[in-house]
């Protein structure tokens, strides 16, 4: 058909369908006479439409194909899952089937509900985190949560989850068949909240909050379920992939997320306040704070992330929606039905408004810290208490000081001044003495939660672990703005400060490699610690936590290369703690710290090329040790540290010409360390990097000694740790350093027994790694001497190997070539060094060392080149 | 916001997008390619498309494979969800939002009918044969024949883009009247008037095909 005459044919249907019945009959007939074949067309179509009915193409594409999908399913009802008996399906929800179920293997047959999860998910994947958490779901005992028993994967390889089977209905829909007034929702409510900031302090976010997941029993307690299922079944929340345009699946119910999960953003325990927000202003009002019934989910979003919700008390109009039929307003006076309104709007109006708002705020800083202080608020409303939640508290806090002050407001202008002034002193006080709990509190959840969720052992979070630090830093600095004197604050923001620091680049530990951050943070809080230092001397726990600032500052200043400074705070701290040894020798805080600090001393002497008075440090360090471990026999961290001690005498001794007896000491620190590691198999990561160190020392000083079957067997046993934790945590600079550094003991040992070849392989790895590392944190200047040194041995070993090549002319000129490349970037590595004072007084010979391997590398190309046919 | 032939001649070279297009895209990459396609630049569509392509696809399969509840479906359309992950809530105008649904319809459209003529091989192949209830109850269904809609669809387009483009966007698209009225810049009584004609021509086109293949 041409397009014009399905036109015409397309206007006399559309014409034909809208006529009543009697005229369209005559407007056929008409048609027949003037155009039978239209007639004949339209009569056929007309007939087709009468067949199609409403139902055809009115039920989306997709939706049909996942019916037909569905169909094609076999059906789990009668099969068995692990232990559990499939009964039948009581559900589908959001993620997949609900089958009623029972343990098969068990004489009460408990029934239990068994969800199958379907989707794409990789069900290896979603497996393993199950694995991985399914201990602490496990450990969820609480009254109002359903208890998670089990889980597996279905012959398809879904993943399915076994739990307690609940008898009851949504918590909207019990509330409204029961006709709850809004006390008896509140309370309702306030169990919910408990269920979860129980598991908030057993570090698990819900999620997904809405009230299909809250099902109340027929006795009236409410039961959350599903905790901690869209964790596990969402593949972002652990590799930490922020990727702004979602490649990932993500769990989410558009309704009732956070405007930060609809984001992609770090999700944290606010983001379940926000959705329990949607929750409790459903529950007061039978209204979604969005009205988000019958529309898209893309506006859905929008209206999360940009629409501020109405009061709850102004969307009550006709009293709550949900009143249970039969008793809506049709049945009754409308009279009746208004006054009612009108009490609901009274009940809502302020407090519970203020309450419902401040749970559904935007950003996540300003809602309520926890589900608990959310209860709180509750619990104060129910009381008649003043809640916190308010609309806006500093002109309320405005309107009462002026108020109580109207008489100086009026007396003279000067007067006037001066009640301002306090006035602003007032709301700023108030507001940081109020925000203070919440802010620090937050801060505290944000780093434990977003830093536990994805800083621990999991690869790739290194963008979101950034962001993290850079948010509590935000936080932390606008807090400090307006401290006050208060002492405790001060205390815990310098703690937060160097807990800060210690995630951006505390050494041997997990950090993001951002040494000018750490710094700057750490200094922070010796600055806090050094003003609280001078206004309460005699606060002897503050001048500890003084000298532990002195020592991070100096820790992470020896790092970036400014060992002067390093050790002028290192000298702090050892004041301080030696005047804090003084006052209480036995305290097994204060001699940690002195064992630390000498220490510390030690190694910053060391880089500055001061060996004796080094190795005297390191003396001293033994000496506080041993001294520390006879008060504290079973003390870890004592053993840890005179250990470290002992090695580190040992260290020096073969370093500067006592292998022999370097090899002793050090034996005896292993022994101590061996003895730790017995009373503890769960040794921490720092132990077990302590164990890397202390295997590549031994190997080194058995290598210098000749004992090359001991030498490796401790090298070999130093790389299978270092792998093992460089595989768990691959953004772990630390732990990749310590790769690098095996990988370059063993390229020494092999140089030592006469095998380059091996060692161009290994020292070729630790280069890898180490360009890396020095990429990846400039200002480190640890990571630099490690890169220039690679580089200068992996020269060494192919100069050996050319040296000893008897291969055409032209395949050892470019042997030497390749060598002396290699020499070339170490010693641009060493010079600029030099060039800004931060070449290590140990490694000050370098450059100059460089410099006359190339001349011998060029010498060596001269005679070749003389050798050579063409010239 | 016409969907011209530039489209449809596009199409193949774009079908097999790389894995991992998407990762490195931002939001606002694609509302950007958006917003330079409706300024006319026909360049912005070679990036754009493959974008959406392989976001519909990995989203199709997601859900055929059974990740969500009829309910949610409903207010979740494909596309919607689509649009959600992929242009940031709020940052474009209604313009470029037709833009894009009428985009991801076309595409939802191609990957669907792509699935079940995936599907009907996979029978043939794997010799299972539809049972007489089975079949009867597919009848009664609001089941429809992706593949022979799709053929009558392109029948249809032939005849009147605006209509083809209306089924598009309503039931592969999942879109409301009023959504497909405000897109296609028409009045909603053009859009249920058009609707109505094309469903019972489709609905013949499709029957009369069955009844001559069987």
């Amino acid at each position: 058909m041409t397009p014009e005459r399905w036109e015409q044919v397309s206007e006399a249907l559309d014409k034909a369908l809208h006529f009543p019945p009697t005229q369209r009959q005559d407007y056929l007939a008409e048609m027949a006479k003037r155009d039978p074949e239209l007639h004949r067309e339209i009569e056929s179509l007309l007939a087709s439409h009468q067949e199609a009915g409403a139902e055809f193409l009115n039920t989306p594409a997709v939706q049909i194909s996942l019916e037909d999908e569905a169909a094609r399913r076999p059906t789990l009802i009668g099969q068995r899952l692990g232990a559990y008996q499939i009964v039948e399906l009581i559900g589908t929800g959001g993620m997949g089937e609900v089958y009623r179920a029972f343990r098969a293997d068990d004489e009460y047959r408990m029934q239990v509900a068994l969800k199958v999860v379907r989707g794409s998910h990789d069900s290896s994947f979603v497996f393993q985190r199950f694995k991985h958490e399914r201990q602490i779901l496990a450990s969820l005992d609480h009254p109002n949560i359903a208890h998670l028993l089990d889980g597996g994967t279905t012959g398809e390889g879904a993943p399915y989850f076994v739990m307690e089977l609940i008898d009851g209905e949504p918590i909207d829909q019990y509330s409204k068949h029961n006709n709850l007034g809004t006390r008896d929702r509140l309370k309702l409510f306030l169990q919910v909240c408990s269920a979860v900031q129980y598991a908030h302090q057993r570090l698990i976010i819900h999620r997904d909050i809405k009230p299909g997941n809250i099902l109340v029993t027929v006795d009236g307690v409410p039961k959350l379920l599903d905790f901690g299922i869209a964790k596990i079944l969402d593949p972002s929340a652990g590799t930490g992939t922020l990727d702004p345009t979602l490649t990932q699946f993500r769990a989410l119910t558009p309704g009732y997320a956070s405007p930060e999960q609809i984001r992609g953003e770090p999700i944290t325990t606010a983001s379940d306040v926000y959705s329990l927000g949607v929750v409790l202003y459903e529950l007061l009002t039978g209204h979604h704070p969005y009205r988000v019934a019958g529309e898209t989910a893309e506006r859905v979003a929008w209206a999360v992330c940009e629409v501020e919700p109405k009061k709850p008390s102004s969307v009550v109009h006709e009293g709550r929606s949900d009143r249970p039929n039969g008793l809506g307003s049709a049945s009754r006076g409308s009279a009746q039905t208004a006054r009612e309104a009108e009490r609901l709007r009274k009940g809502l109006r302020g407090d519970l408004d203020n309450i419902v708002l401040m749970a559904l705020r935007k950003e996540p800083q300003r809602r309520y810290s926890s589900a608990e202080q959310f209860a709180q608020d509750i619990c104060r409303h129910l009381e008649s208490l003043p809640v916190i939640a308010r609309k806006d508290t500093a002109r309320y806090r405005a309107s009462k000081f002026v108020a109580r002050h109207k008489a100086g407001l009026a007396a003279s202008a000067g007067g006037a001044v001066i009640v301002l002034a306090a006035l602003v002193t007032t709301l700023y006080e108030a507001n940081i003495a109020r925000r203070r709990f919440n802010d620090v509190r937050l801060l505290a959840n944000s780093m434990i939660f977003e830093v536990h969720d994805s800083v621990a052992k999991v690869p790739g979070t290194t963008a979101s672990r950034k962001l993290i630090a850079q948010r509590s830093l935000d936080y932390l600095d606008s807090l400090s703005h307006g401290a006050g004197r208060d002492r405790s604050l001060q205390a815990e923001l310098a703690t937060a400060y160097v807990k800060v620091g210690d995630v951006q680049g505390q050494s041997y530990y997990a950090n993001l490699g951002d040494s000018a951050g750490a710094l700057a943070s750490y200094r922070k809080a010796l600055t806090i610690r050094e003003k609280l230092s001078a206004s309460d001397p005699g606060d002897l726990a503050n001048r500890l936590d003084l000298a532990r600032c002195h020592n991070k500052v100096g820790e992470m200043l020896a790092k970036m290369g400014d060992r002067a400074n390093a050790s002028a705070n290192y000298q702090e701290a050892l004041s301080l703690v030696e005047s804090l040894m003084a006052q209480d020798s036995s305290s097994l805080n204060n001699g940690n710290e002195l064992v630390l600090t000498q220490t510390r001393l030690g190694y910053v002497l060391e880089d500055m090329g001061k060996l004796p008075e080094a190795l005297a440090r390191h003396r001293a360090a033994v000496a506080a040790g041993e001294k520390l471990l006879a008060t504290h026999p079973a003390d870890p961290l004592a053993c840890h540290d005179l250990a470290t001690a002992y090695n580190n005498v040992g260290d020096l001794l073969a370093k500067s010409g006592n292998p022999r007896e370097g090899l002793e000491i050090y034996r005896k620190g292993l022994a101590v360390c061996e003895w730790t590691s017995a009373d503890d198999p769960n040794s921490t990561q720092a132990n077990s990097r302590g164990w890397v160190e202390d295997y590549v020392r031994l190997g080194e000083m058995l290598t210098q000694l000749g004992n090359k079957k001991e030498a490796f067997e401790n090298l070999q046993k130093a790389m299978s740790i270092a792998q093992r934790l460089s595989a768990a945590d691959p953004q772990n600079a630390q732990a990749r350093s310590d790769l690098s550094a095996c990988y370059q003991s063993i390229g020494d040992s092999q140089v030592a027994f006469g095998d380059a070849t091996k060692a161009v392989e290994n020292y070729h790895r630790a280069v890898v790694i180490r360009q890396e590392l020095s990429a990846g944190d400039v200002h480190n200047v640890e990571a630099q001497v490690d890169l220039a040194s690679s580089y200068a041995n992996l020269a060494q070993a192919k100069v050996m190997l050319a040296a000893r090549s008897r291969a055409a002319v032209a395949d050892r000129a470019a042997r030497w070539l390749d060598a002396r490349s290699y020499l070339e970037k170490s010693l641009k590595l060493w010079i600029g060094m030099r060039h800004n004072g931060t070449l290590p007084g140990s490694e000050a010979s370098q450059p100059d060392e460089i410099i006359r391997k190339i001349a011998t590398c060029d010498a060596e190309l001269e005679k070749l080149r003389n050798k050579s046919p063409h010239p | 916001m016409e969907l011209g032939d530039t489209v449809l001649i596009q199409k193949r070279g774009w079908l097999t997008p790389k894995e991992g297009d998407l990762s490195e895209t931002s939001s606002n990459q694609v509302t950007e390619l958006l917003l330079k396609w409706k300024g006319g630049d026909q360049e912005s569509l070679q990036a754009l498309l493959p974008l959406v392509y392989s976001e519909l696809r990995r989203l199709a399969q997601h859900h055929l494979r059974g990740e969500r509840s009829h309910h949610t479906l409903q207010s979740t359309a494909l596309v919607h969800e689509a649009y959600l992950r992929m242009v940031k809530p709020g940052s474009l105008r209604i313009e470029s939002r037709g833009h894009f649904f009428a985009l991801a319809s076309q595409l939802m459209r191609e990957i669907l009918v792509d699935h079940a003529r995936r599907r009907s091989a996979g029978k043939r192949d794997g010799g299972t044969r539809m049972t007489l209830d089975e079949a009867a109850e597919l009848s009664t269904s609001k089941t429809v024949d992706l593949l022979a809609l799709d053929d009558a669809l392109s029948q249809l387009s032939e005849m009147s883009p605006r209509q083809s483009r209306i089924v598009e966007l309503r039931f592969f698209g999942g879109l409301s009247i009023a959504e497909t009225s405000e897109f296609l810049e028409v009045s909603p009584a053009t859009v249920e008037r058009e609707w109505a004609v094309a469903r019972a021509w489709l609905f013949r086109a499709i029957n009369r095909t069955e009844g001559h293949d069987s």
